[in-house]
């Protein structure tokens, strides 16, 4: 069991590490003058983008499916990228210039995303089943979206082209400079996540057990929202909202860990949600060509029919 | 032991009053009552779950107020079994009553050599050694609630509620509960081992002390007859 | 149908005939045939727009561009007093023409430049549609329009199918013409509605000229083979979104003397590209034009890292001083654009029309 996880692990460690090779040097071979500075300006970050969403998502769809107690939670479907996009619309229409900087950005969308967090999780116990909790998360989701759409009409057309491309979500717009930032709290999430993994194993078993384990499970759910928060908020903040990851990694990790150790998932989920996104911006470059595809147009061609496999399997 | 004086039990208001009761440890005890009696409620109580409406109670040398404040003490000192579980998917019986060490374990939530040796121990006791590996959803009911006193005896702690543990089994698959919670009990004296019940001929068969809830009073029967506890109800 | 040979095969053939049986009928066919003679349509660049003239008017033929069949065909027998204008093309169209007084609805009236449509529609004799995509075909059966020109986009509007079969709908294509000269010419179409054709015409064929001599003396000036490269477009999320080699801004370029660097790419609308391979190409670039902002500052702030494309350094156009003016005023005014063009491309940044060079 323990074995299997182990080579699960290190197949996808050596398949990130494969993707990561052909991404850098086999499909943007250095050429011309400019080499250099395109690799560390662009194809660095670009790379470093798909890596740290990749696993930030996945990490934070993985919190909240075991926050809901529910397998089909994630941070787009409920509507945690929409809070976030939200607070951003608002910032970017709002906001003074000289007030646009990195972290009011960040701050903005881990703001909107935690209330959006908060709220979906408030109501979450209000509804019976995960269908309702899915179509309210489609409606808040509307909802914010008509609160743009009224924000816009106020705003010039620049600001409204900017929150249009941000909307559209995006691996290349990450510069070099932005991506130390983003790492440091991906891999805070990562790290505060592992010294979770006790209270997250026992809340597999619901509130009431997990109480009984000695889990203070308010307090735990709190920084799972928290933790969630800054993970969906930051990305959202760097490369707009991306789609699928967070819902369908988790899923994919705990099908083929065949496991609820939370120890195991957060390392699983995290390497496998890069390979995932590092996978979709490689299948994006060899496509380039003769197609040029948004990265949420892949995500959602690979993501969706999982994702609604999993529903049709959940009856 | 368990200790209760000038308690009330109950959420908005007083369910059961209880005026002086000790549990000696080394016995396991059936709660007996109608519907609504409030059975569920003290058990909600013991496992500190629900505070007391007014007195003190107290689980061995802890009075109940601080193992309410106290979640990592709580969980050493008291587990609980429910009357069903229906599995989780992707968690095997193994991973399940493993889940037992919780309260023993490092902020990781590694197992260690000893954690899993204990697991393994208990899993054999319970002739559950050959389901380790199956998923916890597509486990018999039985095996299910076995499992669950599995894990509640890996918790390893001296006391254990049990809220109707075999209102769900079949026959037989009550006695081999009764059973082996019985010698859970009797491994160690200082265990004690409370559980709900509507079963009364098969407690008094097994000859265990009774709890009896009737009209907001509780009385313990060391030694009950049928007509005893008829009468009560 | 009616070309000369066909004529001189028909004329003939009825001569001989005419010899042989009915003297009559010669002078009556000769006649009739000399009216058609004249009848042959008027514009010469355009693909879509068609007009011929007739005795009492104008027939006029729209083709719809994707599926090359005729959209629309009408006569235009009275000129019209009250047109309804979707787009600011339109207007800057009639405007072209000193015709805003037949205008009766605009869209989007805050984007307006021509100081007289405004005040028309600061004095409500021209109503504001608001936008041009959810009009209100109420507020237009107000104002009584009898003709509606909107840009054709495909598939028309639930509100256009709402107006009445006797109100004149006309899908304007001019957006999608191959060259600058073939958009101007729908010019004709609105002098015909106004009753003012000829004088349409004297103006295209003025712009014409203009366009032809700036033509010419860019490809006078021109000895060396090294012409200035141009990129055309900006970033939209992953995909940098610029004119195909066969447009009419391709066109524009080639004619002011300009290398373009998607010259060769197949299609009249738009290429998408990957931001890799802007910038594999982008060292050669000399001059960016239209990132759709109005300054440096503006394209840092949508995207941080423009400041490392290696055209960034370079001198960068847009018409985004004036916006309004660009889409009112462009479309009409061809000879503007490739003299701005043209002068751009020898490194002059004043005394141009639409662009302005971006601080």
């Amino acid at each position: 069991m323990m074995q299997r996880s182990i080579q699960l692990l290190l197949g996808t460690g050596i398949v990130l590490l494969l993707l990561t090779w052909v991404h850098l040097f086999v499909l943007q071979p250095a050429q011309g003058a400019n080499s250099s500075m395109i690799f560390w300006e662009f194809q660095v970050p670009r790379l470093l983008s798909a890596l740290l969403a990749g696993a930030g998502l996945s990490l934070s769809g993985l919190l909240m499916q075991n926050l809901f107690q529910n397998p089909m939670a994630g941070p787009y479907v409920l509507g945690i990228n929409s809070g976030a996009s939200l607070f951003i619309s608002l910032l970017i229409l709002g906001a003074a210039p000289s007030f646009l900087n990195e972290f009011s950005y960040v701050s903005a969308a881990m703001t909107g995303a935690f209330l959006a967090a908060s709220f979906m999780f408030v109501v979450s116990k209000r509804v019976q089943n995960i269908q309702s909790l899915l179509v309210i998360g489609l409606m808040f989701a509307s909802f914010t979206g008509a609160i743009e759409s009224v924000l816009q009409s106020f705003a010039a057309p620049e600001q409204v082209k900017q929150l249009f491309i941000w909307n559209m979500g995006s691996l290349q717009q990450m510069s070099a400079a932005q991506a130390p930032w983003l790492g440091a709290i991906i891999v805070f999430g990562i790290v505060a996540t592992l010294f979770l993994v006790k209270g997250l194993n026992a809340l597999v078993l619901g509130d009431a057990q997990a109480f009984q384990l000695g889990v203070k499970v308010k307090q735990l759910k709190i920084v799972i929202l928290f933790v969630t928060a800054l993970l969906a908020g930051s990305i959202t903040a760097y490369c707009g909202p991306i789609a699928f990851v967070g819902l369908a990694i988790p899923n994919l990790s705990r099908a083929l860990l065949k496991t609820q150790d939370h120890f195991l998932l957060i390392l699983f989920s995290v390497l496998a949600g890069s390979c995932f996104l590092v996978a979709i911006d490689v299948l994006i470059l060899l496509l380039d060509p003769w197609l040029s595809i948004p990265v949420n147009v892949l995500t959602a061609v690979i993501g969706a029919p999982y994702v609604a496999y999993l529903m049709l399997r959940q009856r | 032991m368990i200790t209760i004086q000038q308690a009330q039990v109950g959420y908005q208001t007083t369910l059961i009053d209880i005026a002086e009761l000790v549990l000696p440890a080394g016995q396991i005890y059936a709660l007996i009552g109608r519907n609504g009696s409030g059975k569920s409620t003290l058990l909600q109580t013991l496992i500190g779950q629900l505070p007391l409406r007014a007195g003190s109670m107290s689980l061995g040398p802890y009075a109940l107020t601080e193992l309410q404040s106290n979640a990592a003490l709580r969980a050493r000192q008291v587990s609980f079994v429910a009357s069903m579980f229906t599995g989780v998917e992707a968690l095997t019986l193994h991973a399940y009553v493993s889940l037992g060490r919780v309260p023993h374990l490092g902020a990781f939530g590694r197992l260690q050599a000893t954690d899993l040796q204990f697991v393994d121990k208990v899993l054999q006791a319970l002739n559950l050694s050959d389901l380790a590996q199956k998923d916890t959803r597509k486990l018999s009911d039985g095996e299910r609630q076995l499992a669950s006193l599995a894990r509640a005896i890996v918790q390893d702690t001296p006391l254990m509620v049990l809220d109707e543990p075999a209102s769900f089994l079949d026959y037989f698959n009550r006695e081999l509960l009764l059973d082996q919670l019985l010698h859970w009990v009797q491994q160690d004296t200082a265990r004690t081992a409370v559980f709900s019940s509507h079963d009364i001929d098969l407690c008094l068969q097994i000859g265990i002390p009774m709890l009896v809830l009737h009209q907001h009073k509780l009385t313990l029967l060391t030694k009950p007859t049928k007509q005893e506890v008829m009468a009560l109800l | 149908m009616y070309n000369p040979a066909t004529f001189q095969m028909f004329r003939s053939l009825i001569s001989f005939f005419g010899l042989v049986f009915f003297f009559l009928l010669l002078g009556c066919t000769d006649q009739k045939t000399a009216a058609h003679a004249k009848n042959e349509n008027l514009c010469e660049h355009s693909q879509y727009l068609r007009i011929y003239k007739y005795q009492k008017g104008y027939k006029v033929e729209i083709l719809d561009p994707d599926q090359q069949r005729k959209l629309h065909v009408f006569q235009i027998q009275e000129p019209y007093a009250r047109i309804a204008v979707l787009s600011a093309t339109h207007v800057g169209m009639l405007s072209a023409l000193g015709q805003q007084e037949k205008i009766c609805a605009v869209s989007d009236a805050k984007y307006l430049l021509d100081p007289r449509v405004k005040r028309l529609v600061q004095l409500k004799r021209i109503a504001d549609l608001q936008t041009e995509l959810g009009f209100s075909a109420e507020k237009l059966l107000q104002r009584k329009a009898q003709v509606v020109v909107y840009s054709g986009f495909g598939n028309e509007s639930q509100q256009l199918k709402r107006l009445p079969a006797n109100m004149l709908k006309i899908a304007n294509f001019e957006w999608r013409e191959k060259t600058p000269l073939a958009r101007a010419e729908w010019l004709l179409l609105f002098g015909a509605l106004c009753g003012q054709f000829d004088e349409a015409q004297q103006l295209f064929e003025e712009i014409e000229a203009n366009y032809i001599r700036i033509q010419k003396e860019v490809q006078q000036n021109n000895h060396s083979n090294q012409l200035p490269v141009l990129l055309s477009g900006n970033l939209y999320g992953d995909q940098w979104i610029a004119p195909a080699g066969q447009s009419f801004e391709a066109h524009l370029y080639k004619d002011a003397g300009l290398g373009y660097l998607f010259s060769k790419e197949e299609g009249t609308g738009s290429v998408f590209k990957s931001l890799a391979e802007i910038l594999r190409k982008g060292a050669a670039v000399g001059i960016w034009l239209n990132p759709g902002l109005p300054s440096r500052k503006a394209i840092l702030k949508q995207y941080p890292k423009a400041q490392f494309f290696p055209f960034f350094k370079k001198p960068i156009y847009c018409y985004t001083s004036n916006t309004n003016k660009y889409w009112e005023q462009a479309a009409a005014h061809p000879d503007w654009l490739l003299s701005d063009l043209s002068r751009i491309a020898s490194g002059q940044t004043k005394k141009l029309h639409f662009y302005a060079l971006l601080k």
